[in-house]
């Protein structure tokens, strides 16, 4: 694990990835704020855009085994395929919850809502987060390259969301990972299913059960 | 003309680049179906914009280039020759996407396809340029685009700019 986060933390592309998850949200408060009246959700609907930082963390913590054949030096030292992915999948947990409580201490300092009472929806900001970069990192472990599941998550976190679409044709994709998962800090979302914060919780994190089952049995038969 | 020619077959032969023009034409072709009200290009841009990145970022796996430049010495060129060909296949993708989508503009798609390519040359990795154009045309751009007009000239004095960068960075820097 202790070589895992230092593998993480020889990426360059890991620090930009971190980077963007702490910048981009607050930037985003303060550019809205003129825009978009004060409401429920301020802060917390650009801290759902932050995960663009977790996104691009999991994908390149996974993606960078498989430049130039890194993966079977690490497969070298860690012979057993579980444990090393264990390791590489709880340093990606922790670097994003680390990265996701200080960017939402900081993004609801900055729209100047950061009470008491805001306790349980930053853990659920910091599940929400922690939750996206294992599902980007698990979709890279079975593609191997980063394009695809950036492309796809990256357009899906956005205003022209594939999800949001979804909604429009089946209520059925409230159960979709992001949007189940946004429930458990949004109040005011305009999508049909009401599921109560830790229901959204527990159908994202099956989801991601799901995405790491699949790419771990795949990593365990496939040739490095 | 052969510089053109290779450049051509390089695009043309690319697993990756196919499967991109494959789910961008099923992705629009189930949008226009599914989701009626909704409009399609901003979703098929994606696939232009990983289009451009692909095309580009394949030269610098592996070291590709150095065998392409032992061929072709003139940077510059060849850098000039790979826009012209970029955008040649872009716009039949284009024309195509914009058909089934029954709207859109296919000009503004090949120009976000050569942008996507200069910016993918610059940065020499699929990935990094991934996040910077999706990061701009889909996270950021929302909220500093409201402060121009949608004009083609815009998108094209862009890709013109970004693909000098990408010239001057080629020539200059080491392969």
């Amino acid at each position: 694990m202790r070589t895992e986060l230092l593998k993480l933390a020889g990426l360059p592309s890991a620090w930009v990835a971190a980077a963007l998850g702490l910048l981009i949200p607050p930037l985003l408060v303060t550019l809205n704020a003129r825009a978009v009246p004060a409401g429920t959700d301020t802060g917390f609907v650009e801290l759902t855009v932050g995960v663009l930082g977790p996104l691009v963390l999991g994908t390149i913590a996974a993606g960078s085994e498989y430049r130039g054949g890194q993966l079977r030096t690490s497969l070298v030292c860690v012979p057993s395929r579980l444990r090393l992915l264990a390791a590489k999948t709880g340093a990606v947990t922790l670097t994003v919850a680390v990265t996701a409580a200080l960017s939402a201490v900081l993004t609801l300092g900055v729209a100047g809502v950061l009470t008491g009472g805001a306790g349980p929806r930053i853990a659920g900001v910091v599940v929400y987060w922690v939750l996206g970069g294992l599902l980007a990192y698990g979709i890279t472990l079975l593609t191997r390259s980063g394009v695809l599941p950036l492309t796809v998550l990256i357009v899906n976190t956005t205003a022209v969301s594939f999800s949001y679409l979804l909604t429009k044709v089946t209520p059925l994709a409230a159960y979709l990972p992001d949007l189940a998962g946004a429930r458990m800090y949004l109040h005011d979302m305009d999508t049909p299913g009401d599921l109560a914060p830790v229901t959204g919780g527990l159908v994202m994190a099956a989801w991601v059960a799901a995405v790491l089952g699949v790419a771990g049995y795949v990593f365990h038969r496939r040739d490095a | 003309m052969n510089t053109a020619r290779a450049e051509l077959l390089k695009l043309a032969s690319l697993p990756a680049l196919a499967l991109t023009v494959g789910l961008t034409w099923g992705l629009t072709a189930l949008l226009a179906l599914v989701a009626d009200g909704a409009d399609p290009i901003p979703y098929a841009r994606a696939g232009f914009l990983v289009l451009g990145v692909l095309a580009a970022s394949s030269e610098y796996e592996g070291g590709q280039l150095r065998s392409t430049l032992l061929g072709t010495p003139g940077r510059a060129r060849l850098q000039v020759v790979k826009a012209l060909v970029l955008a040649l296949v872009a716009t039949p993708v284009a024309v195509v996407t914009v058909l089934i989508a029954d709207t859109g503009d296919a000009a503004y798609l090949v120009l976000v396809t050569l942008l996507a390519g200069a910016v993918a040359t610059v940065l020499r990795h699929a990935v990094a340029g991934v996040v910077v154009v999706l990061g701009y045309y889909y996270v950021l751009g929302p909220f500093v685009r409201d402060r121009f007009d949608d004009g083609l000239w815009l998108p094209a004095a862009w890709a013109l700019a970004a693909w000098c960068a990408a010239t001057a960075a080629v020539v200059r820097r080491d392969a």
